[in-house]
């Protein structure tokens, strides 16, 4: 009798399955401190770890429910990355836990710059041998931001008071823009100087302001002691590529005196006799420590004038020392003779101008200085 | 203003299971950023002995570890 089979099938249920991908202890988003230079996170630092979880939930119960991770075969993870420009090596830049299969990137991504992370295995359902395949894949990233903490410092002081004996010559004022604390590179820096005239800020032009000597749009400005009268300026700063963060930094220098004393002696001639040639008399100025300045006539208009006694009086001089023949003498003995001096402060050096425009010789413009006060007095 | 890493004493990073995945050891601590204690407490860390530290330090951390 011939057999007759008859088919059957064996119906198995699919497994329920489940599979995730922890990210622990960081993102797949990175920021970059373009500022400061630091990564947050820095993965070198503190790494960030990808741990996959696969999960079965067989109906039938032909196998027990619960994680199969460990059992997950054919894992490959696939990192692409810019890591200084090259790809990131296995074992240097990340490592695979064989059992766990968890990827520890200890790398960062160049900023800027975008990849991805893959991880692709196979479960092998051990019911009837089907292949799971499991595939997971996200993009990585790292934006380069910078956090603003903008201010401008400078180790000058916001006042200067410039003796003119004390020339300091050309002196630089420095400011600096920093980002915490950091200076920001004078490449990604802008700097502008500026004067306060006419009741507005202007910016510092050297064919207009003789005191600037350079610098005016750098963060080093360069000031020459002799041109400077009074003024009032300032460092208005910026970082290249964010102008909101503009800082504004001034500084008032001024001519000043302080207190000083003139006087002056009278050399030869204090009492005339016969023989008597000349008088000779000297004007000095002195400081508020009691020394002599020296060469005051660099820094007064110091003017000496002489009189016969009958209140009437003559110019001798512009400087420090005036003589007087005996030919000027009185020639009533009963009347006495006298020196006088009238000293007065010096304005810086200043340009010379007709109707604005300023005068120059061979190309340079002529300057001066000038007393700052009238002639009180009538010869 | 908030650092970005801390040194936890290895009670914190056994509680956080930080120990396999941060440098470190059980002596000195464990090197661990802002986000790991996001849900644990900041403060909370502190007063069981985390400390903050700049990221330079947690440079010279991680390479003496």
């Amino acid at each position: 009798m011939k057999l007759r089979p008859k088919t059957g099938h064996l119906i198995f249920q699919p497994l329920d399955t489940l599979f995730t991908m922890s990210e622990l202890f960081g993102s797949t988003t990175q920021k970059y401190d373009a500022g400061s230079g630091d990564y947050i996170a820095d993965r070198s630092l503190t790494p960030f770890v990808l741990q996959p979880h696969f999960s079965v939930n067989d109906k039938e119960g032909r196998m027990t429910n619960g994680d199969y991770t460990e059992e997950l075969v054919n894992c490959i993870w696939t990192v692409s990355a810019k890591v200084n420009k090259a790809a990131p090596r296995l074992g240097t830049d990340y490592t695979v836990d064989d059992t766990t299969h968890a990827l520890t990137m200890m790398f960062n991504l160049d900023p800027d710059t975008a990849g991805y992370v893959r991880f692709t295995a196979d479960f092998i359902d051990p019911r009837r041998g089907d292949v799971l395949k499991v595939h997971w894949e996200k993009p990585l990233s790292c934006v380069s931001a910078t956090d603003w903490k903008v201010s401008l410092a400078s180790e000058w002081p916001m006042r200067t008071d410039l003796l003119p004996w004390k020339d300091r010559g050309t002196m630089t004022i420095p400011v600096q823009l920093r980002n915490g604390s950091s200076n920001i590179p004078d490449a990604d820096s802008v700097y502008q100087w500026q004067i306060y005239e006419n009741n507005a800020w202007r910016n510092v032009d050297r064919n207009r302001d003789f005191w600037c000597r350079g610098g005016e749009k750098a963060r080093n400005l360069r000031v020459e002691q002799k041109y400077v009268g009074r003024i009032l300026i300032r460092c208005e700063a910026w970082p290249k590529d964010n102008t909101a963060e503009l800082q504004v930094l001034a500084f008032k220098l001024r001519r000043f005196y302080s207190l000083y004393e003139d006087d002056m002696d009278i050399l030869e001639g204090a009492y005339i006799f016969p023989e008597t040639a000349r008088a000779v008399a000297e004007a000095y100025v002195v400081n508020r420590k009691g020394g002599r300045i020296a060469n005051p006539e660099q820094y007064f208009d110091i003017e000496i004038l002489y009189s016969r006694g009958d209140g009437h009086w003559w110019h001798v001089t512009h400087g420090t020392r005036g003589e007087v023949p005996r030919s000027m003498f009185p020639v009533d003995s009963t009347m006495k003779h006298e020196f006088a001096w009238l000293t007065r402060e010096l304005t810086p050096l200043m340009p010379f101008a007709i109707g604005g425009e300023i005068l120059t010789i061979g190309g340079e413009a002529l300057v001066g200085q000038f007393p700052i006060i009238e002639r009180e007095f009538e010869e | 203003m908030k650092h970005f890493y801390y040194i936890i004493p290895k009670e914190v990073a056994e509680e956080l299971g930080l120990k396999k995945y941060r440098y470190g050891n059980d002596n000195d601590g464990y090197l661990a950023n802002i986000g790991d204690l996001a849900v644990y407490g900041v403060e909370k860390a502190l007063e069981k002995g985390a400390r903050e530290i700049t990221a330079r330090e947690a440079a010279v951390f991680a390479d003496k570890i």
